[in-house]
């Protein structure tokens, strides 16, 4: 067992641990802000990436590229199947999330995507390392395919809820305090 | 499926259809000649299947079977692009046209259009796995398709704001019909209630003077109610003259001894009703523009109608007011319990607010004042 495999195994048991939580509680959707921790998780991801040195072969990228698509995919489902609803008044959020209008929740079949994203990675990873691929194993770049997990579930989120909003427009209209 | 919702793409021409044509012929020299250490016949064979996916749907597209042409170009774009790195990227210029041809569909919904390019990205790389290629060949092969994704996406929004357009045109045209409408209720009402009005209270009246065996004065009521009648079809044929065919007269002023004529002869026509009325004018009389003339005539004619309606045998008070540039219309009468026009719900007030708003400083105030049911009409004579 070396060290990437280990590192892997730490960060994919604490991303579990984190979007587990967040997966089955309802959560604010601050839509200005459903961006930037994605972007920051890519930044940071290619940036250990590129820091890893090795010349990125044909298969590096492809292996890469094919793992980058599941992971949008997932996301685009998970944002299908999330659930939301208006936040009430009572709760308003402050803080961070204030302003959101409404949460959101995937539940356990959001928690099973993720199961699912991690196997696949660890998967292609695998069949990856025997074709030649070292770059696409980096343990860094499994925060970029996160990070692309949680794009593609906010676009859906964002589309599904401005759907929503354009559907019932009283609804939306209803000013928060 | 046919194409003629607005937004929908048009139809190709037979040029734009004998362009693609030749480019998928291009294609195929490609793959023929091409053939060699670099390419796999899997790859070749698949390309193959997605040019004739391109061929059938320029051929469906040409035909309007959109939805068919979408599932051949989407089909087309995920071959060609598996086909990419076994046939040295001659698969990624056939998924490229095929990704724009599919995005740009309207009917193909923007989430699904994203994953049409995306998907299709994701199989240029599953190629590149099973059939290893160079880090840059595999970009390009990427970069080709992403391109072919954006025109699609550029020429997917040129068609969405056509269709706005098109919607935005239908949605004016749909107001100015309204507008129309409107105009020609407020014409037939202002004619028809004014003269059947007063054609209902003549015969009436007539009616209860045969009875009584005074036939000398039911003669002369009929003889006056056929005066209404006959000035009453002479206003209707007007009206219906102008709503036919609006002439520039009705931009040129008009003088203010015109207006004082017209309201002196519906003051006529009402005492000849049995009512009683009183003419003032005050200030210095000035031309002005025909519609501000005709908004006058039709609100001291509605306000006499409403008079004999409501107050029947008041004394009504007519005052024509000219300041500078302004002329004033007030026309008072006594309220009469119970009823006031205001409340009687009728389109008289409604068309005469209308009128008198669509002028330059035109308003209406109506309403119980000090014990009277005053009407008061404002506007601007305009440039007369």
């Amino acid at each position: 067992m070396n060290l990437s495999v280990v590192g892997n195994v730490v960060l994919i048991v604490l991303l579990i641990g984190w979007f587990g939580y967040r997966q089955t509680t309802w959560r604010p959707v601050a839509t200005g802000r459903m961006w930037v921790t994605p972007l920051i998780m890519a930044v940071v991801g290619l940036g250990t990436g590129v820091q890893h040195g090795a010349t990125l072969t044909g298969i590096d990228l492809a292996v890469l590229v094919v793992e980058l698509v599941v992971s949008l995919g997932v996301g685009a489902w998970m944002g299908a199947i999330a659930h939301f609803r208006r936040i009430s008044r009572d709760a308003a959020p402050s803080g961070r999330d204030a302003g959101a209008v409404y949460e959101s929740r995937t539940g356990w079949w959001g928690l099973a995507l993720w199961l699912v994203v991690i196997g696949l990675r660890v998967g292609i990873d695998v069949v990856g390392a025997q074709l030649g691929a070292h770059v696409a194993t980096a343990t860094g770049l499994i925060l970029v395919l996160f990070a692309a997990n949680r794009l593609a579930r906010s676009a859906v989120l964002a589309v599904r809820l401005q759907r929503y909003e354009a559907a019932v427009p009283a609804a939306a209209g209803i000013p928060r305090p | 499926m046919t194409d003629t919702a607005p937004g929908a793409p048009p139809r190709p021409t037979t040029l734009s259809a004998a362009l693609s044509l030749a480019g998928a012929a291009l294609v195929v020299l490609w793959l023929v000649t091409g053939r060699g250490p670099g390419t796999a016949p899997w790859a070749v064979g698949l390309a193959a299947a997605a040019v004739a996916c391109w061929v059938a749907r320029t051929g469906c597209a040409l035909a309007g079977l959109r939805r068919v042409a979408l599932g051949l170009g989407i089909a087309g774009a995920l071959a060609g692009a598996l086909a990419a790195a076994g046939t040295n990227g001659t698969g990624a210029v056939i998924a490229a046209v095929c990704v724009m041809q599919a995005i740009s569909e309207p009917l193909l919904r923007p989430l699904a259009a994203g994953a049409v390019a995306v998907v299709a990205v994701g199989l240029v790389a599953i190629g590149a796995i099973a059939h290893p290629v160079s880090t840059e060949s595999l970009v390009i092969m990427i970069v080709a398709v992403g391109l072919g994704a954006l025109s699609g996406t550029s020429r997917r929004q040129a068609l969405a704001a056509q269709g706005q357009a098109v919607r935005l045109r239908a949605q004016e045209a749909a107001l100015q019909e309204e507008a129309a409408r409107i105009a020609i209720a407020r014409d037939l009402h202002d004619v028809l209630a004014h003269s059947l009005g007063g054609l209902v209270v003549q015969l009436d009246a007539a009616d209860a003077l045969l009875e009584a065996g005074d036939a000398v004065s039911a003669r002369t009521r009929i003889v006056s109610a056929r005066e209404l009648a006959a000035s009453g079809l002479g206003e209707a044929r007007r009206a219906v003259t102008t709503l036919r065919a609006p002439t520039a007269e009705d931009d040129e002023p008009v003088a203010p001894e015109a207006v004082h004529g017209v309201v002196a002869d519906l003051a006529a026509a009402h005492r000849a009703l049995g009512g009683v009325v009183s003419l003032t004018e005050r200030g210095r009389p000035g031309p002005m523009r025909s519609p501000v003339a005709v908004a006058l005539e039709r609100a001291v004619q509605e306000s006499l109608s409403n008079a004999r309606r409501h107050a029947p045998g008041a004394p009504v008070e007519v005052d024509l007011e000219w300041r500078d540039d302004v002329v004033r219309l007030t026309v008072s009468n006594p309220l009469a319990p119970p009823a006031s026009p205001a409340a009687s719900g009728g389109y008289g007030l409604v068309g005469m607010r209308e009128r008198f708003a669509a002028l330059t400083g035109g308003r209406v105030d109506a309403g119980e004042r000090d014990g009277r049911f005053t009407v008061r009409a404002e506007a601007s004579r305009g440039e007369g």
